[in-house]
């Protein structure tokens, strides 16, 4: 006989009686006199007021007592963390900034780079990231929302944008040390590339905005645009460092497009800059000299407001045309390095025009821009915050005469 | 009782000395121990006396307010020492009945046996089990008709998992031999 069979034999014993079985009669009369022996004791108040709940309550918290169940208890725990974390961070993913779960977004971005450690992949990574700074925009710049919530959205928005490109450039300036490393080159045409779609992709979201939302973040719209030019820019420089080396992982040909692609950039900038000085100037002109009067106190107030900006720039945008034609003919040349130079010349100074908002129009050089009409004067619309207050009260005097 | 949770809270409440949960107790121990003391002393009298006895122990010490982390090993526990006590005022009156003078009272039951059951598997199991010695019929009794863990039969016997693991399997083959001679 197996071992299986004798304990089958022994769990069938139970039921005889010469294995131990009692007799049902005993059992009873036994139970009985067992209970009159226990019953008599009459059980203490409290005890007797407990409910089946109170039990339920006294097992689940032995449990936690327990030695053996205790390291069950803490997996469990730290299984429930992790599962929260991962629900947490996946709900995250797809918050936008101002949201209340948006920093566990971007502490998980700081995190992946962090444990990131070949420079080309930590590049990659952040520009992933830049990517996704820029469909963060375009999605808050779709959301129906009130100005000024919308505003300050936008504008954390573009700020963190910024930061993250400045980030790619930082890094890449740290190990552009080495042209020759052609991992390095690759992620660096990438940022090339990716850079000049980022930029277009903010100037396109920023012209989408409502007005009142577009004069509030123009300032750091700017900034954004002129970091991923920057960073482009330093891209290219490895690109075209590598080229000169000799090491030909970057053909001649590729080289010239992507300078020629900046250089376009560029000259669309300038354009720009032209373009929207130019509407400003005039739309100003015109409700100065239709008379204040006539237009009553809020239009009074959008001319302050609008005059105050106008700034002297002379014929900035026509020295940063000359660097650009300069830069056109090194390319011409094949001499990318020094064409890159006057690429960053150029951007320079149509940066300047841009952001500088100390370049202030005197109050008699805009009298004589009213009554001769001219446009020489070039007018832009991101120093509206920043110059208010220094020129309003010139403005007004101004506008009294 | 089927449900695990549901015997759990039961045994807190019997800890809390509720009398009703204590003959719910009774019910679902009565027989096991009765059958772990019948093993022992194979008389059917002094079986039932010692199971009546040994589940007024169990409610008294309850009410003293001792604390009794497993209930199930304990009742085993108490029904194991009042056998030994059995034994020793038994052997204080001078009968001719020792703690270990168990196979004479196997030998004694086997006609009763052979009354009771017909010859066969089981007859010879049952056999095999009454010839065995004390501890090795102890331990097949609360492992295999009782159902108990190793660590509960480790903590009725007051021995480590280990040296319950290695007298379980001593014992099985014991009885194994003297099932198949």
């Amino acid at each position: 006989m197996d071992n299986k069979k004798i304990i089958k034999n022994l769990k069938n014993l139970r039921s005889l009686e010469a294995a131990g079985a009692p007799r049902e009669l005993w059992l009873l009369s036994n139970r009985e006199t067992l209970m009159s022996q226990i019953k008599p004791a009459p059980a203490p108040e409290y005890q007797a007021a407990k409910t089946d709940g109170v039990y339920y309550w006294q097992y689940f918290s032995g449990l936690f007592k327990q030695k053996v169940l205790q390291p069950a208890v803490s997996f469990i725990s730290i299984l429930m963390l992790m599962l929260t974390y991962t629900a947490m961070a996946s709900v995250a993913s797809a918050s936008l900034p101002g949201d209340m779960l948006y920093p566990v977004k971007a502490t998980g971005e700081k995190v992946s780079i962090a444990l990131t450690f070949e420079n080309d992949k930590k590049l990659e990574l952040q520009m992933n990231f830049v990517g996704r700074r820029v469909d963060e925009l375009t999605q808050l710049a779709k959301k129906d929302e009130t100005t000024e919530v919308k505003a300050r959205k936008i504008s954390l928005a573009v700020k963190k944008l910024t930061q993250d490109v400045q980030s790619v450039k930082d890094n890449l300036d740290k190990i552009s040390v080495k042209p020759e490393d052609s991992k390095v080159v690759e992620v660096a045409k990438v940022i090339d590339s990716k850079t000049l779609e980022v930029e277009q992709n903010i100037a396109l979201v920023h012209q989408q905005l409502p007005e009142e939302v577009k004069g509030e973040v123009a300032q750091d719209v700017q900034k954004a645009i002129s970091t991923a030019e920057e960073a482009g820019t330093s891209a290219l420089g490895v690109i075209v460092e590598n080229h000169n080396s000799g090491e030909n992982k970057v053909s001649e040909s590729e080289v010239t497009s992507r300078v020629a692609e900046r250089i376009k950039n560029v000259e669309q900038n300038i354009a720009q800059v032209q373009l929207s000085a130019l509407q400003v100037s005039t739309t100003t002109v015109e409700i100065i000299t239709t008379g204040v009067s006539a237009v009553g106190t809020s239009t009074v107030e959008k001319i302050v407001a609008t005059t105050s900006t106008i700034a002297i720039i002379g014929d900035k945008p026509q020295q940063a045309q000359e660097a650009i034609e300069q830069a056109k003919d090194l390319l011409g040349q094949k001499n990318f390095n020094s064409a890159l130079e006057k690429i960053k010349e150029s951007k320079e100074i149509i940066n300047n025009v841009i952001s500088d908002p100390k370049i202030v129009i005197p109050a008699s050089a805009i009298k004589n821009t009213i009554l001769n009409s001219s446009t020489s004067l070039i007018i832009t619309n991101t120093q509206i915050s920043a110059t208010t207050t220094r020129t309003s009260e010139t403005t007004r005097d101004l506008l009294k005469k | 009782m089927k449900n695990p949770l549901a015997q759990k809270i039961l045994f807190l409440k019997v800890k809390n000395q509720d009398p009703d949960a204590y003959g719910q107790f009774y019910d679902l121990y009565v027989k096991r121990i009765y059958r772990f003391i019948f093993f022992k002393v194979n008389s059917v009298s002094d079986t039932q006396d010692i199971t009546s006895e040994v589940f007024l122990k169990v409610w008294q010490y309850l009410k003293e307010g001792k604390e009794v982390k497993n209930l199930n090993a304990f009742v085993y526990l108490i029904a194991r020492n009042s056998v030994v006590d059995f034994f020793r005022a038994r052997q204080r009156q001078a009968e001719n009945l020792q703690t270990d003078g168990l196979p004479e009272v196997a030998d004694k039951n086997q006609d009763l046996l052979g009354r009771q059951i017909l010859e066969s598997d089981l007859n010879s199991t049952l056999k095999g089990l009454n010839n065995l010695k004390d501890e090795y019929r102890e331990i097949i009794v609360l492992r295999f008709l009782d159902e108990l863990s190793i660590s509960e039969i480790a903590e009725v016997l007051n021995k480590s998992k280990g040296s319950v693991r290695i007298l379980l399997h001593r014992a099985l083959k014991a009885l194994k031999d003297n099932v198949s001679h």
